[in-house]
This record gives structure tokens, C-alpha cells and sequence, in this order.
């Protein structure tokens, strides 16, 4: 069952591909060599696509097309105007079998014959070609060996005729001719050989041989038993032919041997030795006879081209075809922008300013909380009717909640899609070969959850390519893959999304951590002793902790940003093995609240109320004069046995009457120290919508936002640009 | 675009002054502000406009002028958000025909698009994009 959501991408992407193409081939069709690559680009991601839901048919007709493209590429064939007119064929083709897979959710078997059918006409186009170029090779042979002759005798015309001299060239010019006619035989023994008629598969497997110096061969043999016994022989003749060299194809197949009432079998082995061979075959039973012939890789389409690729397409795998489709969502985005839609396919979505949304889902945001002081006040006055209206308004307000939600779910493709590139930018910055594996892209998270999460998670990337990874050559010292995995996999658990981001470089040593922490005096050695070693590996999140090369610094503010979301940072290690991020967000309702409704603790200055995110408060304390102390020039006053700096909040923010009625202090949190805050009295902890400044008011010292109290703006406080360090 | 326009006329300390109406959202009276701290001078500060959280810019810095007790705010929309203007009070709509407004004088300010007559009295129309980009550019 092909997911319907990569079918439709697939689908997308695939109709503005032709669109593209249709294009191309009118520049191609008047010489521009550029279109041919592009037009090769674009048919080689069909065939990657095609291939990765399966659709063979499609997948099959792409590889074929683009075999060809390749010869007119080389400039081995000419793209003359009967290629072009099939290539515009095969994009009405591939046009209508899109039809057919959108309506269907799959290929039908007409539609799948009609592409199978154009596929071997490409082969056919392929296969003269190879025979073509052969023969010209040959006549080259024999036309230069022809001239040497003639050189020869023109140059011995009067001398006295040498014969060794002549007898090599007649030689060479005899073995030059018996190699053509041999070619004919050959041609014509063969004409039509299916053996010869190899798949992708049988080719690659068939070069990978001759890469190892084997030699083909093509053995006929023939059995002198009927069925059922003749199965039988067939299978023991290829386990014996198959413990000498590698058996490329046969015919008839395995599948199809039992039913075959031909006592021939034909097939194209690669062997070492000859002689172990011709051994072998007398091994078999109830052989009435066998021919082998020798076979030029030529012959079967293996030219040095493919030799070569050959290698390449060893270590390609499902990672290279996931990113090419994630590569190519990417490209498809831009290109969004530009292109016509067809109107019929887009009907069902409407683009909506992000800032709508935002202003929808503040106001949702205030319509939970007056529907809970609402409830409070039902709750106060037993009104019977009241309380029956505002059953159907809680219900109400959460279906409006969960429906703005869902319109600002993204999928985590978004997120991903640009990853690919920004791991290449920072694999070669810091000279390692890195390849990445993402799972998980149609995981949809909230919009703003996305947006924070993005810094976070290319944190993570950079930290692992930088830190865990080691760079080639240590790898291959090791054993390991010269180039490393990337994994970042996304799932969902219950009310969480879980994303894992890991990779398999050197892995932490726990040990190391624990020695770097209390040598950089950031936690006692004896809470140290006593941590286990998952406690002890999360003290890498540690404000101000790293490494002592540097290594695994910055982690804290990742920790932070996910906290913020709700969520947790969980870490792993395999020394020497992987290292791996594990970040946990919840999906409730509840994160998103956190975003936009902050709790907060209001403090009065004068006559003004500010809010202060609890986030950032320790606690709150009554100061009397005799706490304050005076530490060479600046305020401070005594905590928990800790001497912290004290600032008159309304100095830092510059107001009148500067006079702190010294009656209270908040004790916030900065980067991992503590402040206490004068102020003149606390009031309420209470939730607040957080309401947006404006591009006017941003930026400004110390103030992150503001709320509405009682018709009033208050200002939000943001401790952390509040005060210098 | 047509012979005339339509001004929103109002003054700051009794010296008149005057916006394209095109701009101009909605009049409000200042009933109260907060005050920002740290926020750039021409910020009075901030206030609440229906649940909206609107900044209230006064004058006084760009037109070199002396500050002084605002009693309305005309709102203005830029750049697709709202913006307040702190004026003394605002008198009204006026047709104005094009070919009325003169240049002003050479030496005046920048911020002056134009001037026009009226009961013997002359208004300046401000360039509001030019006040607008200033104010958010510093």
C-alpha cells in the first residue's frame, strides 16, 4: 500500500517535472546541450521516485529513457528528430499514467503494458547502438591494419619481399577479418537471444564479474529427460555451475522451468578457469549435449561506462533515494513560488498570513481563560440556566481550540528539508564526511513549536558533526564507515513527539564529563561521586560546561529551549559507537498555552505594575535594612547562605522617585546566577496572555512583551537583557 | 487620482498640522499610557486599543517642536500595524484641493510635505512616511 501522502508529493512533483521537460525538449530539439542535462536530471529523479513507491512500470521506462540520455549525452548518439519525437511521446506517457495514478491510487495493467512497451523500445534504441559502435570498431581495425599493408608493400615495392615482415601483417589483417565474421556468426547466432537481453540487476551483476577478472560464457545445454525429472536436473546443473563461478541469467528461469517442455537450457555463467568449467559440466546428469562459447562483455552492454558506475552503485541505498526525494521537495518549493497551479488540484487548501493565524490563536488563547473565570463564577452563583450555557460554550471554545491548532500543524518535512544542506556546509567546515538518514517527516508539530525547535535541533547537528564525529581517515583507522550517519527519526508516543537525533562517531566518556565538571568547579566532586552515570551525562547541559577542547559546549541553551516547549533532552552514548539526542515535546494544548500564556509574578513599582515570567523567579523575599550589605561599591544581600548582587529594579529602569521603599526583592535567575530585585511590593502570580510588541518596540532593553491587566498595558520584563553583566 | 484630497487636521500646542486621510485608522482620546523604560525618546509609551497593544509616538524630536499635554491620539497603520500619534486635539476633516497646497519654505522641516490656507490660518501637512521610517529606523 503506497502512503497516500508521498503518492500525491510523487505526483506533484512529477507532473511539474514534465511541465519542465516538455520545455527542455523544444530547446533540446534546436541544440541546447544544457537541456539534455537537465532533461537527464529530471528523468533520473523520476526513475529514484518511481522506484522508491514501487512503481516499476514507470521506474523501469525512466531507466531506459535515461540510458539513452546518457548515449546523447556522450554524444554517442545523435538526438535526431525521431529521438526527440519519442521523448515527447514518453512525457504524454508518463503524463497519463499520472492521471491514471491519481484517480486510482495505482497503475492499471494497460497503462503499465503501454510503459513497458515504450521501455523496450528504448532498449531496442540502446542495443543498436552497442552493435553499432562494435561493428565500427572493428572496421577501424581492419581499415587501419589495411592501410599498414599497403604502407608495407608500397614501401618494398622494388626491394626483395621480406617474407616474416608480410606474413605478420597478412596475420593481423586475417585475425582482424576472422574478428568481424566472428561477430556476424555471432550476431546471427544470438540474434534474438534472450540470454543476451539482460535487466539492471543482471548487467550490474555481470559487470561486478568482470571487474573481478572473470570471463563470460554462454552454455547451452541439452537434457535428454522430460519433466518432471528435467526440473530437476535444472536445478542440480546450476548449483554446480553456480560452485565455480557466478550464474548471470538463465533461461528458462527458475520460475519458469517447470513448465518448459524444451529440453534446452541456456545460460550465462562468469568463471575463472575454463578447464574447471568443462570439468563441471560433466558432473551433471543426463546431459545429452553442451556447447560453450566465450562472450565479450561488449556484447551484453557492458562498456567501460558501466564498469565504472558499476562501483558507485554498490554502496547506493535507500538513504541516497530518501534525500534525493527530500531533495527534491526542497527544489519543489521553490519552484512553488513561480508555477502555474492547475486549478483543479489546489482547490482544497488556502493560504493563510501566518499572522492571522497568530492573531486567531491569541485570541483563542483569551477566550480559555475568561471561559475559566467564567466557570468560576457559575461555580460561585448556582444559576441552573447559566451553568447549561456554559457547558455549551466550554465546548465550543475547545473545538475552536483544536481546530486552530490542527490549521497550524506543519510537517516536520518542512523542518527536514533543509537539513541535507546545512549538514554539507558544516560536514565540510569541519573536514568530515557525513550522510544523513531522516525518518519521520510526516510527523506535523505547531508552527511556533517548529519554529523553536529549529535552532535546537541544528544545534544538535552541528554539535554531533563537530564533537561526536571523527574525520575520515580516524574512521577507516577504526574500522568504521569512512563516511558517518547522521540519524534524525521521528516519532510519535501517545501525547509526545519524540525526535532522536544521533550519530556513529566516538560516543561520550561519562568519566571524562564527571573530571571536567569539577575541575571547571560547577558542581562539588561529592554530589558528583554519588550521580549515576545517565545523571552524570547530562551534566554536559551544564551552564558553562564543556569539554576541554571546547567539545559539547552551548548545550545548556538547547536544554532551555526545549524546556520551554514543555518538553525534555534526554542523551545517550555507546563509547565509540553513537551518541544520540533524544527530545521529548508534548502535544497538548497545554505547550502551545505555554507560548502565548505565560504565567507570571506581578511586582508594583510606584504606581505601575510589571510582569515578571516565573520562569525566571527563584522566589520572593521581604527585605529589611539589616539584609543589605555593601560589597566593595555595590549592593548585596544575604541568600541561603549565598551573598547575591541587589538591584533597585526602578533605577535599572530608570523611573521617578528612585527611592526603593526597600520592602521587597525578587530573587531571579540569570544564566545560571542569582539577583535579587528590589521592588516596591509583589502582588499576584497569575496567567497571562502575552500579547506581541510590534516591530516598533522591539528590541528594546530589557522588555519582552506586554499584557493587558485591568484595561492597562503592563509590561513584561525579560531578565535576561534587563540587566548587564 | 483626482483634484482634491481629504486632510485630518489637528494641532500640537495650538500650531496646526495636518495627515492624509488615507492613513489615518481611527481618533482616540488618551485616557492613559504606560511608559516604557529604555524605549527611544519619541516613545511616550504604550496603550491598550481594544486588546491591541499600540505604541504612542509624539512629535516633538522630529518636528522640533516643544512637548507638550497630549489629549488625543490618531492612529495611524503602517507597515501593517498600528501606530498612535500624541496630539493636543484633532479638528477635523478638510477637502483640500491639490492646486491649494503650496511648497513649503525652504528652510523648514523636512517632514513638511505641504501648506495650505485656511481661515487665515496655515496648516502643514506631514509626510507620514517619511515621520513613520524615521521613527522606526532609530
Amino acid at each position: 500500500m503506497i502512503n497516500k501522502e508521498y503518492l500525491e508529493l510523487f505526483i506533484d512533483e512529477a507532473r511539474e517535472y514534465l511541465l519542465a521537460l516538455n520545455e527542455l525538449l523544444v530547446k533540446a530539439k534546436d541544440g541546447d546541450e544544457n537541456s539534455v542535462k537537465e532533461i537527464l536530471r529530471l528523468i533520473h529523479s523520476i526513475k529514484g521516485n518511481a522506484a522508491m513507491l514501487e512503481l516499476n512500470a514507470i521506474s523501469t521506462l525512466a531507466h531506459r529513457v535515461e540510458d539513452v540520455l546518457i548515449l546523447i549525452r556522450d554524444r554517442r548518439i545523435k538526438l535526431d528528430n525521431t529521438l526527440i519525437n519519442k521523448l515527447f511521446m514518453v512525457v504524454d506517457l508518463l503524463s497519463e499514467a499520472l492521471d491514471v495514478l491519481e484517480k486510482n491510487s495505482k497503475l492499471s495493467k494497460e497503462i503499465e503494458r503501454k510503459l513497458l512497451d515504450t521501455a523496450s523500445q528504448f532498449e531496442k534504441v540502446l542495443n543498436t547502438n552497442t552493435e553499432e559502435k562494435v561493428k565500427k570498431r572493428l572496421e577501424n581495425d581492419i581499415s587501419s591494419r589495411a592501410k599498414e599493408a599497403l604502407e608495407f608493400i608500397k614501401k618494398h615495392k622494388d626491394k626483395p619481399i621480406n617474407l616474416p615482415e608480410l606474413g605478420k601483417v597478412t596475420k593481423e589483417l586475417t585475425s582482424a577479418i576472422n574478428k568481424i565474421m566472428k561477430v556476424h556468426e555471432f550476431k546471427n547466432k544470438n540474434a534474438g537471444d534472450e540470454l543476451f537481453k539482460l535487466d539492471y540487476e543482471e548487467r550490474k551483476k555481470a559487470a561486478l564479474a568482470v571487474k573481478r577478472s572473470l570471463y563470460l560464457y554462454k552454455i547451452i545445454l541439452k537434457f535428454n529427460v522430460e519433466q518432471p525429472l528435467l526440473t530437476l536436473r535444472y536445478f542440480i546443473a546450476l548449483s554446480k555451475l553456480g560452485e565455480i563461478g557466478d550464474v548471470i541469467k538463465s533461461i528458462p528461469t527458475g520460475d519458469e522451468i517447470s513448465k518448459s517442455k524444451a529440453k534446452e537450457v541456456r545460460i550465462l555463467i562468469a568463471i575463472k578457469k575454463l578447464a574447471e568449467l568443462e570439468d563441471k559440466l560433466k558432473e551433471i546428469p543426463d546431459l545429452e549435449s553442451y556447447d560453450v562459447l566465450k562472450v565479450d562483455p561488449e556484447d551484453i552492454g557492458i562498456t567501460d561506462d558501466i564498469l565504472r558506475k558499476v562501483k558507485e552503485d554498490e554502496t547506493a541505498d535507500k538513504v541516497r533515494a530518501i534525500e534525493r526525494i527530500l531533495k527534491e521537495v526542497e527544489e519543489r518549493e521553490k519552484v512553488e513560488d513561480n508555477s502555474s497551479y492547475d486549478a483543479s488540484h489546489k482547490m482544497e487548501e488556502v493560504r493563510v498570513n501566518v499572522k492571522s493565524l497568530d492573531k486567531l490563536f491569541n485570541l483563542v488563547g483569551e477566550l480559555v481563560l475568561i471561559k475559566s473565570r467564567l466557570s468560576a463564577i457559575a461555580a460561585r452563583y448556582d444559576v441552573p440556566i447559566l451553568k447549561e450555557i456554559l457547558a455549551t460554550f466550554n465546548r465550543l471554545v475547545s473545538e475552536l481550540q483544536d481546530e486552530v491548532m490542527r490549521m497550524r500543524l506543519v510537517p516536520l518535512q518542512y523542518l527536514f528539508k533543509m537539513i541535507p544542506r546545512y549538514m554539507s556546509e558544516i560536514a565540510s567546515k569541519y573536514g568530515k564526511e557525513v550522510d544523513v538518514l531522516l525518518e519521520g517527516g510526516e510527523i506535523a508539530l505547531d508552527r511556533k513549536v517548529l519554529e523553536e525547535l529549529s535552532q535546537p535541533i541544528f544545534t544538535l547537528i552541528e554539535v554531533l558533526i563537530r564533537d561526536d564525529i571523527e574525520k575520515p581517515e580516524e574512521r577507516i583507522k577504526k574500522g568504521k564507515d569512512k563516511i558517518a550517519t547522521l540519524h534524525i527519526r521521528a516519532s510519535k508516543e501517545g501525547n509526545f513527539v519524540i525526535i532522536s537525533i544521533g550519530s556513529d562517531g566516538k560516543g561520550i566518556d561519562v568519566d571524562e564529563v564527571k573530571r571536567r565538571v569539577i575541575e571547571l568547579g560547577l558542581i562539588p566532586a561529592s554530589v558528583i561521586e554519588k550521580m549515576s552515570n545517565e545523571e552524570a551525562l547530562s551534566l554536559v547541559t551544564i551552564p558553562g560546561f564543556s569539554l576541554r577542547n571546547g567539545e559539547y559546549s552551548g548545550l545548556d541553551a538547547v536544554k532551555k529551549s526545549i524546556e520551554s516547549l514543555g518538553g525534555s533532552l534526554e542523551i545517550h552514548t555507546v563509547l565509540d559507537s553513537e551518541t544520540k539526542f533524544l527530545l521529548k515535546i508534548p502535544v497538548s494544548m497545554a505547550t502551545l498555552r505555554a507560548l502565548f500564556i505565560k504565567r507570571a509574578l506581578l511586582i508594583r513599582l510606584n504606581d505601575e505594575v510589571y510582569a515578571i515570567p516565573v520562569s525566571s523567579v527563584i522566589t520572593t523575599l521581604k527585605v529589611n535594612e539589616e539584609n543589605l550589605e555593601y560589597l566593595g561599591g555595590s549592593k548585596v544581600i544575604k541568600y541561603r547562605n549565598q551573598i547575591i548582587p541587589f538591584h533597585n529594579l526602578k533605577e535599572i529602569l530608570g523611573m521617578p522617585s528612585k527611592e526603593c521603599e526597600r520592602n521587597y526583592a525578587v530573587i531571579v535567575e540569570k544564566r545560571g546566577k542569582l539577583l535579587a530585585l528590589g521592588v516596591d511590593e509583589v502582588l499576584d502570580q497569575d496567567d497571562i496572555v502575552v500579547k506581541p510588541l510590534g516591530k516598533m518596540l522591539s528590541g528594546i532593553k530589557g522588555i519582552s512583551g506586554a499584557t493587558i491587566l485591568g484595561g492597562r498595558v503592563c509590561l513584561i520584563l525579560d531578565i535576561q537583557s534587563l540587566i548587564d553583566d | 487620482m483626482g483634484a482634491e484630497i481629504h486632510i485630518l487636521v489637528f494641532d500640537i500646542d495650538d500650531v496646526l498640522f495636518a495627515f492624509n486621510l488615507n492613513y489615518v485608522r481611527e481618533v482616540v482620546r488618551i485616557k492613559e499610557y504606560t511608559r516604557v523604560p529604555n524605549a527611544p525618546e519619541h516613545i511616550l509609551g504604550v496603550f491598550n486599543l481594544r486588546g491591541q497593544i499600540v505604541p504612542l509616538i509624539h512629535l516633538s524630536s522630529i518636528l522640533n517642536i516643544p512637548s507638550t499635554r497630549y489629549n488625543e491620539a490618531i492612529i495611524l497603520s503602517y507597515d501593517d500595524e498600528l501606530v498612535g500619534i500624541a496630539v493636543s486635539s484633532v479638528k477635523g476633516v478638510l477637502r483640500v484641493l491639490k492646486t491649494d497646497i503650496r511648497q513649503p519654505p525652504t528652510k523648514s522641516n523636512e517632514f513638511i510635505s505641504g501648506v495650505v490656507k485656511w481661515n487665515e490660518r496655515l496648516i502643514s501637512i506631514l509626510n507620514i512616511e517619511k515621520i513613520l521610517n524615521k521613527i522606526s529606523s532609530s
